[in-house]
């Protein structure tokens, strides 16, 4: 009963989204464009079978508009760098998406408990928190990635990528809790009887929702980045595409010494466009969110 | 006091959960990550081959360097041991060269870029955040506030490709050869060569750092400062506007953006030492590039652990620093 | 003009230009004239957006977008020259005006104090700016002009979050003294106090005055402050002057009927009678009624009233009011 309610009131993020995008033009432009390329992703799923096969067309080859095989050229293994990035950016966002997934949600639950208990609950939480804040995540990840390289896939990927993230979502919903503590509805709701969990799913969590939105935005952001810098390493799933490897190999190829722009371009130009995507969404919805910033100078 | 106790363990507790979390993951593993090591080590060395003896040897020494063996608790601490130590003995890419020495030779390398960068481009940052805030609404502040927003999102070593891409292959400024540095360091052509090796690893950080990140948030809290009741009243005092720009407006948002900077110092650190990876620069970063690639664990091992080491210690000094600044934050 | 001038204002205009929803102007200030006396406290009262703080900034010079003035002047007659503060630069106010002959005691002033900065910089930075004398001298007067002032001398080392509220508040006050100007503005000043404390204040002020002889103008809208402290009081409604008198005067014979409505809004000792609020609200300044601005409130409304406002014109002796019921039509 309880979760149905639960549920129904999480349907309340498309309305925040409806109205976001009215709101806030960094919102509409970030949306669009991440819709954008979304959509090239997408296009993964019309790819040739002939896709993943090394040398099957011809290497190093310009740009050419016959085929879209060849609309962004090929590389220096024969490869359509076309299908290559659609492939690239579909791999990306699930790991970018199966980690905010994650870490979003260990951050919900821990800061809601630490905001809602407080006392030695809260201290408990923040301490363990701040401590995981304190690792620098990128050396963490490597070595985790390095230690289980053998079995590693995007989903592992994802888990140790939010091994790092959970912490900042914690930090934010536990803020955003301990302030919704104090409001009045919630007292009455507590003075009228209800169970704490009660009063957290349904009259906390809707207002958290944003919140919580805007997290899983800004940790997909950090999961991108996160992955792009692993394959820097060689340290991603070389044999995936992902926009991190995709750049491993362009490194590896020396596709930039060979002044190779159509292969370079492409995932160099996505991942910013979709930083900037991504961005524009969390900036908007934190707008929306914080009368503070709103209108403005 | 009881804040510097809060903070210290918070440290103990940071080095201790990231230790823990690579034990467990090196305990959990379903492949023998020794074995793997072995293979690469005399593939590496060509050596001992034919005696089985050697090969033992290195099973035990390697088998002792992880700690796995004895029980648990030993295997625990003796890990912990190396681990705070950096004792990762020899390193299989550069016998008979230990882990320890070769990253001391490397460290200074990445300190001095680093701290030189983010330090720089902490600076920078805050300033032009907070003139900006001064001339809100006007077209050079428009353009600083687009140019942050499109760099603000954007990891260093993302960036630092389209500088490489930029310098080094289109307009080719610099090189990326590694840079060969002359014995003699007061020599012009020492400093010539660290012109060379340093300036674009410094640029890909600083700007991003000054231009998006530093500069947004600064610009933000600047804003802030310029609505508060005390910045008025210095205006309506008639003070100078230098006076006002440092100790009214610089010295307040100093306070909450070293806390940022202590918060974010393990996400710069990263994305540097890619940075330096990418640029050919003789630190860390590339050192930790070849390991990977060799399949170095005690090399990575101890580079990562130094880096988590560091960059907490560091976190750990400007978070105590921080309190002496603020003077509404003293020690309680 | 008379010899015992402070200050004189002339005909001013001024308001906001807002851009929200397209631009539109707030009328803040419309046509107000005053001559402000050496040695006396002169009130200016109010509800609170009836222009009274903007008409302080206006005096002072502070003019920060959006508030622009349209028209008028502000003489300040010194010793040699008379100085007019609207038509000199920022600058030039800075240097002149600011501080050296007029300072300022903000609203809210517990808590205008820059939270980084311990309490003696404060002192010796506005003497840097205003006096011409190096750091370590300002520092002494600084710690002498504290200990005549019968402030605790270690209260110099402090930062503002480790005094007490009252005395935050009287530290400003000092700094607005220490330059011994011939004017202060004083923009609610004890507004946000307890009673108590606002009491300490206030007659801290009130001795300073009388040892100093400068002029105070304290804008506030407690009336009761006006009726403990002021030798001569305005009163301001939708951003014109509609009474000036003498606050003896004023409060035992107000002309004006939105005076008589404001003081019979007032809590008398021994009186159990409900008070009386004033019916309707301040009218919206960017659209002024027209005519007298207090026309839709009055109820002794005539038709002149709603198409030509009154001038303020001299009822009584030293008492000047702005309605038809005096100025005979």
């Amino acid at each position: 009963m309880t979760l149905q309610k639960a549920l129904s009131k999480s349907l309340r993020i498309f309305g925040i989204l409806k109205r976001v995008l009215k709101f806030s033009k960094k919102f509409r432009i970030g949306f669009i464009l991440f819709l954008a390329i979304l959509a090239l992703g997408l296009a993964s799923n019309f790819s040739p079978p002939y896709y993943s096969y090394l040398y099957y067309l011809p290497t190093g080859m310009q740009p050419k508009f016959e085929s879209i095989d060849l609309i962004f050229g090929t590389t220096a293994d024969g490869r359509s760098v076309f299908w290559v990035l659609t492939h690239a950016i579909m791999n990306s966002l699930i790991i970018a998406f199966v980690t905010a997934m994650i870490a979003c949600h260990i951050g919900l639950v821990f800061g809601l408990i630490a905001g809602m208990k407080g006392g030695a609950v809260d201290k408990t939480v923040m301490f363990i928190t701040d401590a995981f804040i304190a690792i620098p995540g990128l050396p963490l990840t490597i070595m985790l990635v390095m230690i289980l390289k053998p079995i590693v896939n995007l989903i592992i990927i994802g888990i140790i990528i939010s091994i790092i993230s959970w912490p900042w979502s914690s930090r934010m919903i536990r803020a955003m809790a301990l302030s919704i503590k104090e409001k009045d509805f919630i007292t009455s709701a507590q003075l009228s009887g209800m169970s704490t969990l009660k009063i957290i799913f349904l009259e906390i969590f809707p207002h958290i929702l944003g919140f919580h939105l805007t997290n899983i935005i800004n940790t997909m952001l950090g999961a991108i980045g996160a992955e792009v810098g692993l394959a820097f390493l060689g340290l991603s799933i070389l044999e995936i595409d992902t926009l991190g490897t995709m750049i491993y190999w362009i490194q590896r190829y020396g596709a930039m010494l060979r002044n190779m722009w159509w292969w370079v371009l492409p995932p160099v130009m996505t991942l910013i466009f979709l930083f900037i995507a991504l961005y524009l969404i969390s900036a908007g919805l934190q707008e929306y969110l914080n009368p503070r910033l709103r209108g403005g100078r | 006091m009881r804040y510097i106790l809060y903070r210290t363990l918070l440290l103990i507790a940071t080095i201790l959960m990231a230790f823990t979390l690579t034990f467990l993951m090196l305990k959990a593993l379903p492949v023998d990550i020794v074995k793997n090591m072995v293979a690469r080590s005399m593939a590496v060395t060509g050596a001992a081959l034919g005696d089985p003896e050697a090969v033992q040897r290195m099973y035990d020494m390697y088998y002792e360097l992880f700690g796995l063996k004895g029980s648990l608790l030993e295997q625990y601490l003796g890990f912990l041991r190396r681990f705070l130590t950096l004792d990762f003995g020899i390193s299989i890419l550069a016998r008979p060269t230990t882990v320890r020495e070769i990253i001391s030779y490397r460290l200074p390398w990445t300190t001095t870029l680093l701290a030189f960068s983010i330090v720089i481009a902490w600076i920078l940052g805050n300033i032009m955040g907070a003139i900006a805030s001064l001339f809100e609404g006007s077209k050079m502040s428009k353009t600083l506030q687009a140019i942050a927003v499109t760099l603000y999102p954007i990891p260093y070593y993302v960036f630092a490709i389209v500088l490489t891409y930029l310098f080094a292959y289109i307009i080719p400024l610099f090189s990326l050869a590694p840079v060969r540095i002359p014995e003699n360091i007061f020599s012009l052509e020492f400093l010539s060569a660290i012109f060379q090796a340093m300036t674009l690893p410094a640029l890909s950080i600083i700007i991003p750092g000054a231009l998006g990140w530093w500069f947004l948030s600064s610009r933000a809290l600047a804003l802030n400062i310029l609505s508060e009741d005390y910045y008025y009243y210095g205006e309506i005092q008639g003070l100078p506007k230098r006076l006002l720009l440092r100790k009214y407006m610089l010295k307040n948002i100093m306070m909450p953006q070293i806390t940022a900077l202590s918060l974010n110092l393990g996400g710069i650190f990263g994305g540097a030492l890619l940075t330096e990876m990418l640029f050919n620069y003789p630190g860390l970063g590339q050192l930790l590039y070849q390991a990977v690639n060799a399949g170095d664990y005690p090399l990575v091992l101890g580079i990562v652990s130094l880096s988590i080491i560091g960059v907490a210690v560091a976190a750990y000094i400007l978070d105590l620093i921080y309190p002496l600044m603020d003077p509404r934050v003293r020690y309680g | 003009m008379s010899q015992d001038a402070a200050l004189i204002i002339n005909n001013i205009f001024g308001g906001y230009f807002v851009k929200y929803n397209g631009s539109k102007y707030v009328d803040a200030v419309n046509d107000v004239s005053l001559l402000i006396r050496r040695n006396e406290i002169f009130g200016i009262a109010g509800e609170s957006g009836c222009g009274k703080s903007t008409l302080l900034k206006i005096i002072y010079g502070y003019l920060r977008p959006p508030l622009i003035v349209k028209q008028g002047s502000v003489i300040l007659p010194l010793k040699d020259e008379k100085v007019s503060i609207l038509s000199l630069s920022e600058e030039e106010r800075r240097r002149k005006v600011w501080w050296k002959v007029i300072s300022w005691i903000p609203q809210n002033s517990m808590n205008v104090l820059n939270p980084t900065m311990r309490i003696k910089d404060n002192f010796v930075e506005i003497m840097r700016a205003h006096m011409n004398i190096a750091k370590k001298e300002a520092m002494e007067m600084a710690i002498d002009y504290l200990h005549k002032t019968g402030l605790p001398k270690d209260v110099i080392n402090a930062f503002p979050h480790q005094l007490s509220g009252g005395m935050r508040q009287r530290l400003v006050i000092a700094l607005a003294l220490i330059t011994k100007p011939q004017i202060i503005l004083a923009d609610e000043p004890s507004t946000a106090l307890d009673v108590v404390m606002q009491r300490g204040v206030l007659q801290l002020l009130a001795n300073s005055q009388r040892t100093l002889r400068n002029t105070i103008v304290m804008v506030t809208h407690d009336l009761a402050i006006h009726a403990m402290l002021c030798d001569r009081v305005a009163i301001m409604y939708a951003g014109k002057i509609v009474e000036i008198a003498t606050s003896k005067e004023l409060f035992e014979d107000p002309l004006h009927p939105y005076t008589q409505m404001l003081l019979a809004s007032l809590p008398r000792l021994g009186d159990k009678e409900l008070r009386q609020g004033i019916r309707g609200s301040p009218p919206d300044l960017s659209a002024p009624p027209k005519g007298c601005r207090f026309h839709p409130r009055c109820t002794y409304m005539k038709e002149i009233c709603k198409s030509e406002p009154p001038l303020l014109v001299e009822a009584d002796k030293e008492h000047f009011v702005s309605c038809y019921l005096y100025s005979g039509v």
